[in-house]
């Protein structure tokens, strides 16, 4: 499972596709205060990245991946500080 | 090939040719909606398809024809000959392209011209009905233009300032030095995510990407109204691939894409950021002349100095930092160091220089003339810089400066000069920089960079007509509904010929069984074994003939494959003639062998276009001679026996035998005396003679005297016949009769001087003996009376050029074979008749291949080889 949910911690790991946005929307809408943490994740799929640009949790974790971290980073910060 | 479009190849003809039926239907009944939505469905689906691979010409080519089908479909427009005109004329278009497909993998670039204007007339059928739809210029991708060549400035399209500092210096630096890099704004459709697009995989592997990022088009909704599958992302790029790269890689969403090519103005941007103190005042008072003097050395030390005493965070550090890297990479770009200097101008300094004009200065001393282009560069820095954020009390000082730079760079007149003092008065009357911008952009007629509107002339619809891989309907329906499944199967031709091979060669083997069952009994004498052998023969025997047979179906097409093309070539041809003729097809399912049937387009192609062009007179004269005005063209086929009868009738003028023999004769195709006793029915065969052409005039049609003598040896090359039957004024009926398998021949063996030879059955009239005494010699010629007729005969010996002569039997009877070619009857001395047997006849190859006597060569069952002779050739 790409998804891993904790108590307020989700784990995204190696390729999270696009099936994956859905369960991650929902449980963010239910854990608003939700931290994130992308360490091993090697892909986002744009529908998931959506969710988490609109969400904007706190990341705990950045992807290890230099290229997917840049534009995670870019991206999700944007958001956070629109969001702010 | 990739399989995938091997199907999408085979697929999209039948598809084609469904479209080019049932336009020709259409025009017969326009108003018939199953038939709009079938066509439409069927331009649908190839479009759907076409969009599986990377054609986009294709696509969009389709595209615009099903948009106009779909305007048909719904009643908007009536179909009219100009739809079906370009639809067809659109149809052949992407025919074209499969057949290069289908030889070199894809198609030359070279037609996307040809693609744009077929899509271009189509929509205009569109437009022209519909105003609603908006008229898109459909093959280019969505550019802003070319790089920005003065002051008609067109903005990158998103703000540059997301991008980091030192990777847009990186970037000026490149462009200083003559490379080229691309702002690429990617707005991939709201519903592209279930079209299978990744659109963030696809901008993070943007060839030659530099910088990107992932933005949001709409702010946010409230996470409980967040649709996640509903694609709101846009992505901001920078790219040094070229724009052909670029446009390769985003051929897909052509509309989604804005490129910008960049220009050095778009990267200065100086951030904002918090003011440093007076120092700057001082730097500028002593920057300012060495700048007018062209002191570069002294310049840049002084700003090495002021940046190493700034706190980089601050706005005036950024602009040090670019003046630097611009007096290193531009070194006599003094206009765009002056601007950049005076960004630095804290409000206060302003009044003080106001009066001076710097500019203008800076040009006498340095000998440059105020160019256009350079003074465009002036006002869009200024530009840019009442764009840029800033504090409150830094505002109108900002104001000043601005109006400073614009009026020292401005033409002195008065008018110029005192709108811009209005404009500086108002704007620090609102505290805003809005007049001045305004003022600049009524100066220049541009739109303000502030805006940075993504791409103002992408229109809505431009997007939703986006994305050629549109997912189609039907296909989803197929590959779900597994009882839907074809029932036919789609074989290479090569499969099926490698087993016709196979098969010929069991049926050769198997004709081995007899003679081992007659070596059992007479050499070994194992009378049982050679009953068993014969019995068991038997049985393969008839197996081996039922696969034969059923293999031999397999390779049997309709002839509907070959009459499919006569609906659209009748409508053409009889169009430009100005005639009207009715086609008739009759019997389409009649089946014969792939081979026969493809031999039969191109004869059946020249014999309707001669109909069409001398048979069929035009309407009035029609009526005149009391026919009706439309001519009636029948194309009909029959199966009769084991040939394939087709008869092309028309109801036209018919052939005239005494204008064909005055025709003849003067070409000197026959002479006077066979001018006077030919019957008419001859005269009418003299068609068929090389060079005939009765036609006055060669047009583009037909008259160029290769016609029906073509026609007749393109049939007798497949063992066909041709016949010619025309009445004057009631019409001409030409009969084609073909075998319907090639690959099975029967042929009689006969024996000459000792060798053994095939006679092609077709061939073959009676075997009869004639005494010696009924052979007479006319001349040198042999001949003989058989039923009251006179039959010339020839010795086969002779025509092979073998030395020994015709033997004849204990009664002194000759074997007599006779033949029929052509029209005729002839007789061949041989020595001896054997059985018919039924052989695959294989065309002589290489050395041999030049001997015309022989039809072929075929394997007899104990081994041998069988010379088939070619009786048309020989006699």
């Amino acid at each position: 499972m790409p998804i891993e949910f904790k108590k307020n911690l989700v784990v995204c790991r190696e390729h999270v596709g696009v099936e994956e946005a859905e369960v991650l929307l929902s449980w963010l809408q239910k854990h608003r205060t939700a931290q994130i943490d992308l360490a091993s994740c090697c892909y986002l799929h744009p529908a998931s990245l959506q969710v988490l640009m609109a969400a904007a949790p706190r990341v705990k974790a950045w992807p290890e991946q230099a290229e997917l971290r840049r534009w995670l980073q870019s991206a999700i910060t944007l958001s956070q500080t629109e969001k702010r | 090939m990739d399989p995938l479009l091997e199907q999408f190849l085979s697929e999209g003809r039948d598809a084609l040719q469904a479209i080019g039926e049932q336009l020709m239907q259409l025009e017969t009944r326009p108003g018939d909606a199953s038939l709009v939505a079938e066509l439409f469905r069927h331009v649908h689906t190839l479009k759907g398809n076409s969009g599986l691979f990377s054609f986009p010409d294709m696509t969009r080519v389709l595209h615009a024809g099903e948009d106009l089908m779909a305007v048909v479909r719904d009643g908007k427009q009536p179909f009219t000959e100009l739809t079906a005109d370009s639809l067809l004329q659109a149809a052949d278009f992407v025919d074209l392209l499969f057949d290069e497909i289908e030889n070199h993998g894809s198609y030359a670039a070279s037609h996307a011209g040809v693609a744009s204007a077929l899509a271009d007339t189509l929509r205009r059928q569109i437009a022209s009905s519909d105003p609603a739809v908006p008229e898109l210029a459909p093959g280019t991708l969505a550019l802003a233009a070319e790089p920005a060549p003065a002051w008609g400035l067109l903005n990158p399209p998103f703000d540059l300032a997301a991008v980091p500092e030192p990777q847009r210096m990186v970037i000026y630096q490149h462009l200083c030095q003559g490379g080229q890099v691309f702002a690429v704004q990617y707005q991939p459709e709201a519903e592209c995510f279930f079209q299978g697009l990744d659109p963030l995989h696809q901008a993070m592997h943007t060839p030659g990407q530099l910088w990107g990022q992932v933005v949001a088009r709409e702010p946010w909704p409230e996470l409980a109204l967040l649709d996640a599958y509903r694609c709101v992302l846009g992505f901001h790029l920078l790219s040094d691939a070229s724009r052909d790269e670029l446009e390769e890689y985003y051929r897909y969403t052509p509309d989604a894409i804005t490129l910008h090519a960049l220009s050095v103005e778009d990267l200065i941007l100086p951030l904002a950021g918090p003011s440093g103190g007076p120092i700057y005042e001082d730097f500028i008072a002593e920057a300012w002349p060495l700048l007018l003097q062209g002191d570069a050395a002294a310049l840049r030390r002084a700003t090495d100095a002021v940046l190493a005493l700034s706190s980089p965070a601050l706005w005036q550090s950024g602009v040090l930092r670019w003046l630097r890297l611009v007096m290193a990479e531009e070194p006599y770009n003094y206009v765009r160091q002056q601007a950049l200097l005076q960004c630095l101008h804290p409000m206060t300094l302003l009044a003080a220089n106001s009066t001076a004009n710097p500019v203008q200065d800076k040009a006498a001393v340095v000998g440059l003339d105020m160019a256009e282009g350079t003074r465009a560069e002036v006002l869009r820095i200024q530009q840019q810089v009442l764009q840029l954020p800033v504090s409150d009390d830094w505002h109108v000082g900002r104001l000043r400066a601005a109006a400073h730079s614009l009026r020292a760079c401005l033409p002195a007149d008065s008018q110029t000069q005192d709108q811009l003092q209005q404009a500086l008065a108002q704007a620090e009357a609102l505290r805003s920089g809005q007049p001045l911008l305004d003022y600049l952009q009524a100066l220049s007629g541009t739109v303000p960079p502030a805006a940075h509107t993504p791409s103002p002339a992408l229109p809505e619809v431009a997007l939703s007509e986006a994305l050629p891989a549109e997912p189609d309907m039907s296909l989803i329906k197929r590959s779900d509904s597994g009882g839907g499944l074809s029932r036919s199967l789609k074989v290479d031709q090569e499969k099926i010929d490698h087993l016709v091979n196979l098969i010929g060669e069991m049926v050769v083997s198997k004709n081995a069984l007899p003679y081992l069952a007659q070596r059992a009994e007479s050499v070994y004498h194992c009378r049982e074994l050679a009953r068993e052998l014969k019995a068991q023969y038997v049985v393969i025997n008839r197996i081996a003939d039922e696969m034969q047979d059923a293999i031999l179906q397999v390779r049997m097409l309709p002839v509907s494959s070959v009459f499919q093309r006569f609906p659209r070539l009748v409508r053409d041809i009889s169009r430009r003639l100005g005639k009207d003729v009715r086609l008739v097809l009759q019997g389409e399912e009649t089946a014969a062998d792939k081979t026969i049937i493809e031999s039969l387009g191109d004869p059946l192609v020249h014999i309707v276009r001669n109909s069409l062009d001398h048979g069929f007179e035009l309407p009035a004269q029609r009526q005149a001679a009391g026919k009706p005005p439309y001519g009636t063209l029948t194309l009909r086929a029959v199966q009769e026996a084991d040939r394939v009868i087709i008869d092309i009738i028309d109801d036209g003028a018919g052939i005239d035998p005494e204008v064909v023999k005055r025709k003849a004769y003067q070409r000197g195709i026959i002479d006077e005396s066979t001018l006077e006793r030919l019957s008419d029915q001859a005269a009418i065969n003299l068609v068929f003679a090389a060079g005939f052409s009765t036609a006055e005039v060669v047009s583009d049609l037909s008259g160029r005297g290769v016609g029906m003598d073509v026609v007749r040896s393109a049939i007798e090359k497949v063992n066909g016949s041709i016949q010619l039957q025309s009445q004057k004024g009631r019409g001409t009926q030409l009969r084609l009769s073909l075998p319907l398998s090639m690959a099975i021949s029967n042929v009689m063996v006969i024996q000459s001087d000792c060798q053994l030879f095939g006679v092609p059955m077709d061939a073959v009239v009676e075997t009869v003996r004639v005494a010696r005494r009924d052979i007479h010699t006319i001349k040198t010629s042999l001949t003989t009376v058989l039923r009251g007729r006179i039959v010339p005969l020839k010795a086969l010996n002779q025509l092979l050029g073998m030395a020994a002569p015709p033997l004849c039997n204990e009664d002194d009877e000759f074997a007599v074979l006779l033949v029929r070619f052509g029209g005729e009857v002839a007789g061949l001395l041989v020595d001896d008749f054997h059985a018919t047997t039924s052989v695959i006849i294989k065309p002589l190859s290489s050395v041999l291949s030049g001997l015309t006597a022989y039809a072929g060569s075929a394997l007899m069952g104990d081994g041998s080889v069988l010379m088939v002779l070619n009786v048309k050739e020989l006699l």
